[in-house]
């Protein structure tokens, strides 16, 4: 399996995780890191060209330009991409067609919650709603609630995040156990079949 | 005390005026205690209307459960483990001797070869499509944390995650399940699934009704309640919070810690009787609260749990805000108007008798 990824903390991390991951099933991870000047990556894909699969990691542009040359590379294997291939902007256009995305539940129809919520966010900004904006909606929200009838202030945000808490809000249930100091979004394996996240469990 | 006759004018229709402002008030003041009956009545409905959602939904679980209860591979499945149970020499003995190396590998995280027998059978894979992923794929969710299925001994048949112990026939919700039919649990964390929610139990019966075993399932609760809070109507400022009937708190449109004692809380402390409304401060703000207790549905007796919903009397009044602002504009208007109008009218009556009186006053002098 090959991956692209960014070369800065972040990909590299998303890197260690996929050799983590694929070691244990026999897997071989040949890695090809991404400078940020660079535009062109048609020597990077042409290492990776006879991988059964790419991983492609990186920011939205990133992103759009790597689904646009494996494309024209002609690259057949399988493409999977992180949470930030399921943004609209990547899900429509036609070279990501097909790849596996990791996907949050906000773009699940079925997923009522969600979906009220997207209405109104396209009825007051006249756009459709991305995961960005909803985690932002998501922990405004998740700190009034923590936050009523206290003090506002550094200390009491420390210690009503650090007290764990159970939040309802567009990407499910958020549970957060005392003392966890990170807030798992959670994310659903997927597929983008015909400018849609198609999710798969 | 003698009073000109243009100030008697004047005084007159102030007064008149000043009485058409205070009416109005009255009427504003009456109509904002009329909205807001009307709007915590109207949300006790709401309310009353959401618990019924959530009893309705966890009862149509119980239903899916006892409709699955009658499929074939499970009823073939459970039939042969009781078979092969029966042939065993001691079933206490055997059931007891599994359950102690179940609950040993459980709590070092090991799976043994009769677990993963137990998760990977027909029925197992069959529980975990129809129960786990189908609802997985579609709603992107669990509806069904984890199902399992066991023998009428007790023993683990089938189950789609690994369960804490083998054995069930000591358990309380075992029991009645047997015995009442079906089993509905008060919400609760499940420290294997990591999550909380309601467990449902479901009796086994073959076509003579005569008992195999137990289904059960962990049924994601947070998602019921949700799905109940969005089908219903509510403001841009509209909070949830459902407790159970001693005041723990349960669920919250905001972000709350599972099972907090919430009973001192202004918006628990003020519920009285089966249902009602009332107005609270809270966070700051004034809210109308309306509540209710659940009452169950069809033979599932409910929780008793409480709903509280709260609304903004800002927003919720704010017709009535609006209707009162206007009237002390228009009031003021109108006197500033009743003033001068009743100058001018004042002085088109005056004018004449004081230019009457004065040349009566001259023709009296020339006399």
């Amino acid at each position: 399996m090959g991956i692209l990824h960014h070369d800065n903390e972040f990909g590299r991390s998303i890197l260690e995780l996929l050799q983590k991951e694929l070691k244990g099933t026999g897997g071989i991870v040949e890695a090809e890191d991404i400078k940020p000047a660079i535009v062109d990556l048609k020597e990077s894909i042409a290492r990776l060209i006879d991988m059964e699969a790419i991983y492609i990691t990186g920011y939205i542009g990133l992103l759009e330009n790597i689904f646009k040359q494996l494309k024209e590379q002609n690259f057949r294997g399988f493409i999977l991409s992180m949470n930030n291939a399921s943004f609209p902007t990547i899900v429509t256009i036609p070279e990501a067609q097909g790849s596996y995305v990791a996907a949050p539940i906000i773009y699940n129809p079925n997923f009522l919650f969600a979906k009220e919520m997207g209405e109104k966010y396209v009825t007051r900004y006249d756009k459709p709603i991305n995961h960005a904006a909803a985690v932002g909606y998501d922990f405004i929200k998740i700190l009034a609630g923590l936050l009523e009838d206290k003090e506002v202030s550094r200390e009491s945000v420390k210690s009503v995040l650090e007290a764990g808490f159970i939040y309802s809000g567009v990407f499910g249930t958020l549970n957060v156990q005392p003392g966890e100091h990170d807030i798992v979004f959670p994310l659903h394996p997927a597929q983008i079949v015909d400018g849609e996240i198609k999710y798969l469990r | 005390m003698k009073l000109k006759i243009g100030t008697k004018l004047i005084g007159s229709f102030l007064l008149i005026v000043l009485l058409m402002a205070v009416m109005a008030f009255y009427s504003a003041s009456l109509s904002q205690s009329s909205l807001k009956e009307a709007v915590g009545r109207s949300s006790i409905y709401l309310v009353e209307e959401m618990l019924q959602r959530i009893d309705q939904d966890i009862y149509l679980k119980l239903e899916v459960l006892q409709t699955h209860s009658k499929h074939k591979v499970l009823q073939n499945t459970v039939l042969q483990s009781n078979e092969e149970f029966e042939k065993l020499a001691s079933i206490g003995d055997f059931v007891a001797q599994r359950d102690r190396e179940w609950t040993t590998a459980a709590a070092e995280e090991e799976v043994t070869s009769h677990m993963n027998a137990l998760l990977s059978n027909e029925l197992a894979n069959g529980l975990r499509e129809e129960f786990i992923h189908f609802y997985e794929r579609k709603y992107g969710y669990r509806v069904f944390a984890e199902v399992f299925v066991t023998n009428k001994y007790g023993a683990n048949v089938a189950q789609t995650g690994k369960t804490s112990d083998y054995r069930q026939d000591d358990e309380q919700w075992w029991q009645i399940t047997r015995e009442r039919g079906f089993y509905i649990g008060d919400i609760e964390f499940d420290t294997c699934i990591g999550t909380n929610g309601i467990a449902v139990g479901v009796r086994i019966d073959d076509s003579a009704d005569s008992f195999l075993g137990v289904i059960k399932t962990f049924v994601a609760a947070e998602d019921i309640i949700r799905e109940a809070e969005i089908a219903i109507k509510k403001y841009e400022t509209t909070s949830i919070k459902l407790t159970t009937k001693d005041g723990k708190l349960i669920y919250s449109t905001k972000a709350f810690r599972f099972l907090e004692d919430v009973s001192e809380k202004v918006f628990i402390k003020n519920v009285k009787g089966e249902s009602g409304f009332f107005i609270a401060e809270e966070g700051g703000r004034e809210k109308l609260f309306s509540f209710a207790h659940s009452k169950g549905y069809r033979d599932f007796d409910g929780h008793g749990w409480i709903l509280v919903m709260g609304h903004d009397v800002a927003e919720v009044l704010k017709p009535a805000f609006t209707m009162r602002t206007r009237i002390v504009v228009v009031s003021f208007v109108f006197i500033v108007l009743g003033i001068f109008i009743a100058y001018i009218i004042s002085r088109s009556i005056s004018k004449p008798i004081i230019a009457v009186r004065n040349a009566a006053v001259v023709i009296a002098k020339a006399i």
